[in-house]
């Protein structure tokens, strides 16, 4: 859809230009960011506490409060999370599906805390792979499909991360969340949209599948860094719907993943 | 008020008079004139205007007096009528040869402006504004409206618009009666009505007749034309973008004709040429077509048959499609129940619909999305005598809505199902009475009623305060699930203070029942209209005016300043990453609040002479307020221009050559940046604090056209017009990204996109 309307508003703005502006932006009050991604199996748990910074300033500033940070889920076992350095808490952590999880962080006395239900793993069934020749939208190369199954009747939402010769593909475009509304229970067929790669390349892409809450909040950070966009900006940009109480940014989200990884044959 | 009138009725339509009615049409292609004005002279300020079909009504004591007609581009027209027995005359103006001959031949008044009850009204004829210089040579009316005071564009070259602070939805939109919810061609660059098939267009900004509702801000309608009724004519024109060509004339000479109107876009013919056969394959054009005709059926009655379809084409190869178009169709029946009693019915048919295609066979993927309209419209005007007319009547709406229709085959990945349907009817009841109390006060009082029943078959939602859904209930068809109605006062008075200066006060409340959400801050295709539900209430606005006109050195010069007030409730807006499309439960995704908007706004139009023109001035705030944005505290809408300012003028050095030229300026829309930045999901993020808290910079362009026409008296009336877009090639921003730097991701800077530097255009246009 994007690609669509660039190219059709280029085909008629033939002037169109884009330039670096210099725009003053107010200094603002920093506000606190947690973030925290807790992986069903055993993995490192790492929760990332820290403050936003002036938007041109491309130094990172050290976080320099004290945090203390608990996991706990609705089957009663609770862990300490400690603290690496500064603004870093880590521990291996053991997350189970159909759990309910609960962060909780404390920072100068103030405590905040997320929920996130973490959902059962949804299997990659395969990758499949189609020769496209060049077009306006895409060049020349495969299109790459991720096939796996939905579950009929429950609500499910996805998020596909690929990497690209063993390259974290993250940019805007590269954004893809979807959910379950318009293709629960059915085998689907998602391609990695707008995107053709070249023959020989080596392709890993990881499913993941969270709840809605999780959902609605990379759903709107799309919006934000504009993965969403649809040729006329953004009519309402604000921060990505998080689920952390007390009005702070970030999230803390469980996950399940599956993975495949292939390469592309010759032409 | 109305009990009075009630019972006064009878006795103004008893009283010992004689009526003369009649219709007013242009002399040289027998198309109705509409708001022509009619005075009786001798008698001082006594008379009336043409309406819509150009019919008229004054009833005066038997004697003799001399009729007047006037009309802005036409010969004054006198006639001296004996009225002893009520009279029907067909009176036809002659045009003015060329802007030039005003001067020397209607030495008379023209101040409607200042004399007429109505205020905030603009309205333009096509032909004054032939000159105009526009984006890409397309003559467009509505870009021409957009420099009028008041009237804000909803960015570059777009064709929305704003109106005293409302919202692009708040617009009422008429051609012909019929509704047009999506006015414009790819992506908003190109109004769908074509300046070749309209007539007249008005567009109400406050003050609004009773007869008109259901948009909170303003009222555009736009009129087609009839069609010659003299003789044959074929007329067209060669542009940049697309080519025009229409053909008229007599069905039965001077009783009935017809009009066939189209124009289409070109671009995609080149597409042809390339050897690569995908894009050979590609369509990329839009077409409008606009058909009338009308038939004298007898002395009392007249019919009239219009349609207007067309169509924007996107598509490449069979990997894609995207088609999107609007379709009205209006059946209108003039009945004259006696010579002070007209009738007219309507039968209005409107649709939208827009349409994506992705792959082909079993793996295809569609979806389409339709509004579709079925109206009955009765209005009523009985000229009751020459200070009073009533006009009464009422319209009922059947709406549809499909927001999307899924089709999908057999291999796709996607479930064949559709969101619902939505059904809901809409209805109005009014009453307006325009009333001369003396030669200097003159008032105009309506009240409308209004109803909006949303009905079944169909399920409601109720959301928690985080838009989840609390529970669902369905309802059987034609059940009602919401009901709302709602009284609309409306009055308008005027007060002059001698021949060329009077002061107008008005006041509205319009409520708005359809409302239409988008992602964008433009128009888009996909934008979707909702209807009003048991999560979303009517929009309601307020507003009151306030105006001084006056018209200097024998109304060559036009003069107006009018400010207003307007409150508006139940205003619309989204939560942060609402989704819009393909969802059952879009209501989830909405929020509600309220907005107010205040201004100034000055005009001075030079109408005759060899230099002719306006300048508008608007001074205007609009702010909302919503509890879930910004903490609670009010903040500017996008279209917040605290200055907006148009020159537009134009200059006939010889008969044949005119020299025309626009300056706009404005303040930069409200926008929100970022007040900081974090990193997560390795991810830079910009950090918001304040909604629209700043400001992009300030817009200003200059346009210069030149129109060269041919020596008159030649069989063949033909026309070159040049014209240049943007003429310093000002870079003004169409928007500004905050993005990383490419080069050094962990800088982040600021990016403006700039359109439309410099466009020359060239334009063809001819007449048989």
């Amino acid at each position: 859809m994007k690609r669509f309307l660039i190219y059709s508003l280029c085909l008629f703005i033939l002037c169109s230009c884009e330039t670096v502006i210099d725009v003053e932006l107010d200094s603002t009050e920093p506000a606190l960011v947690i973030e925290a991604l807790l992986q069903e199996g055993t993995h490192d748990f790492e929760v990332k506490v820290s403050r936003t910074q002036d938007y041109y300033d491309s130094e990172v500033i050290p976080f320099e409060e004290q945090t203390e940070v608990t996991l706990s889920n609705n089957r009663g076992e609770s862990w300490e999370i400690p603290q690496q350095n500064l603004g870093l808490h880590k521990r291996e952590i053991t997350a189970e599906s159909g759990l309910l999880y609960t962060l909780t962080v404390t920072v100068d006395g103030v405590l905040y805390q997320a929920i996130s239900f973490l959902p059962a793993q949804i299997p990659i069934d395969s990758l499949t792979y189609e020769f496209e020749d060049a077009n306006p939208f895409v060049d020349e190369g495969y299109q790459v499909f991720i096939n796996f199954t939905d579950p009929l009747g429950i609500d499910n939402y996805y998020r596909v991360l690929y990497e690209e010769e063993g390259v974290p593909q993250r940019e805007a475009e590269d954004f893809q969340v979807i959910d379950d509304q318009l293709i629960d229970g059915n085998q689907v067929q998602l391609p990695l949209f707008g995107k053709t790669f070249s023959p020989q390349t080596n392709m890993a892409i990881e499913l993941r599948s969270f709840d809605e809450a999780a959902y609605s909040y990379y759903n709107s950070l799309a919006d934000i860094i504009g993965a969403n966009n649809n040729g006329g900006g953004n009519a309402a940009p604000g921060n990505p719907v998080s689920n952390w109480t007390g009005n702070i940014l970030g999230y803390f989200i469980a996950y399940s993943s599956d993975a495949i990884s292939e390469t592309l044959p010759d032409r | 008020m109305y009990l009075f009138l009630l019972i006064s009725m009878p006795a103004m339509l008893t009283a010992q008079k004689v009526t003369i009615s009649g219709n007013i049409r242009d002399a040289s292609t027998g198309e109705d004139l509409i708001g022509a004005t009619i005075l009786a002279a001798p008698l001082q300020g006594v008379g009336t205007f043409s309406n819509e079909y150009g019919f008229f009504s004054l009833t005066l004591p038997p004697s003799s007096y001399s009729i007047q007609v006037r009309y802005a581009g036409y010969r004054l027209y006198e006639q001296e009528v004996d009225l002893q027995i009520s009279q029907r005359l067909t009176i036809e103006l002659a045009p003015l040869e060329s802007t030039l001959e005003v001067v020397e031949i209607v030495a008379e008044k023209e101040n409607s402006n200042v004399s007429d009850t109505q205020m905030g009204l603009t309205k333009f004829n096509p032909k004054e504004i032939e000159t105009v210089p526009v984006l890409f040579g397309e003559k467009d009316i509505i870009k021409v409206i957009q420099l009028s005071p008041g009237v804000k564009t909803a960015g570059e070259g777009n064709t929305g618009f704003f109106v005293r602070g409302g919202g692009l939805d708040q617009n009422l939109i008429l051609l012909d009666e019929a509704v047009v919810y999506n006015p414009s061609h790819l992506l908003g660059f190109f109004s769908v009505f074509n300046s070749d098939a309209i007539k007249d267009v008005s567009l109400f900004k406050g003050g609004m007749p009773a007869e008109y509702g259901g948009r909170a801000s303003s009222v555009l309608d736009i009129r087609m034309k009839e069609g010659n009724k003299k003789e044959y004519d074929l007329s067209g024109g060669i542009g940049l973008i697309s080519s025009r060509l229409t053909f008229e004339g007599p069905i039965q000479k001077d009783k009935s004709s017809f009009i066939i109107s189209g124009r289409r876009t070109y671009l995609d013919l080149f597409l042809g040429l390339s050897s690569d056969e995908a894009i050979q394959n590609s369509n990329l054009f839009f077409y409008d077509l606009n058909t009338k005709a009308n038939l004298q059926l007898g002395e009392k009655d007249r019919l009239f048959i219009s349609g207007y379809f067309g169509q924007d084409n996107f598509g490449f190869g069979d990997e894609f499609g995207f088609n999107w178009g609007n379709a009205t169709g209006t059946l209108r029946w003039n009945h004259l129940f006696s010579d002070r009693l007209f009738s007219n019915t309507s039968l209005i048919f409107s649709r939208y619909t827009y349409e994506f295609n992705f792959g082909t066979g079993d793996e295809a993927f569609g979806l389409e999305s339709v509004i579709q309209d079925f109206s009955l419209k009765q209005d009523f005007s009985l000229f009751a005598n020459a200070k009073q007319k009533l006009k009464f009547g009422f319209q009922a709406t059947r709406h549809r809505f499909e927001p999307g229709n899924i089709n999908a085959g057999s291999e796709s990945s996607f479930n064949d199902e559709d969101t619902e349907p939505k059904y809901a009817n809409e209805g109005g009841l009014y009453l307006q009475l325009d009333q001369t109390v003396s030669e200097r006060f003159s008032f105009n009082i309506g009240l409308r009623y209004s109803i909006f029943d949303y009905v079944g078959p169909g399920t409601s939602y109720t959301f928690n305060s985080q838009g989840e859904v609390l529970s669902e209930e369905s309802f059987e068809d034609g059940e009602s699930i919401e009901f709302y109605h709602g009284l609309e006062p409306r009055l308008s008075m005027k007060y002059q203070l001698d021949e060329n200066r009077s002061i107008k006060a008005s006041y509205n409340r319009n409520y708005q029942y359809l409302h239409l959400l988008t992602n964008s801050t433009t128009s888009t295709p996909t934008d979707v209209w909702v209807p009003s539900s048991n999560n979303v209430k009517p929009q309601i606005a307020d507003q009151v005016s306030l105006g001084y006109f006056q018209n200097f050195m024998d109304n060559t010069y036009e003069f107006s300043v009018e400010t207003y007030y307007k409150n508006l409730q139940n205003q619309i807006d989204y939560r942060t990453g609402a989704d819009l499309f393909i969802n059952n439960t879009i209501e989830s995704e909405l929020v509600f609040g309220s907005g107010y908007a205040y201004g100034l706004e000055l005009y001075l139009r030079k109408r005759k002479g060899t230099f002719t023109g306006w300048v508008s001035y608007t001074l205007s705030r609009t702010l909302r307020e919503f509890d879930e944005i910004n903490n609670g505290d009010p903040f500017p809408a996008r279209q917040d221009r605290i200055h907006d300012l148009s020159v537009v003028a134009n200059y006939n050095l010889t008969s044949r050559l005119s020299l025309s030229a626009n300056f706009i300026y404005y303040t930069g829309d409200a926008v929100t940046y970022p007040a900081g930045r974090y990193t997560v999901d390795e991810q830079i993020v910009p950090y918001y604090t304040e909604r629209n808290g700043e400001r992009i910079p300030d817009y200003h362009r200059l346009d210069l056209g030149v129109t060269l026409r041919n020596k008159p008296g030649k069989r063949v009336e033909s026309s070159w017009n040049f014209s240049l877009y943007n003429a310093y090639g000002r870079e003004n921003a169409f928007s500004i990204e905050f993005r990383e730097n490419e080069d050094d991701p962990t800088r982040t800077e600021a990016v403006k996109t700039a359109l439309f530097k410099w466009v020359p255009s060239v334009t063809y246009n001819f007449s048989f």
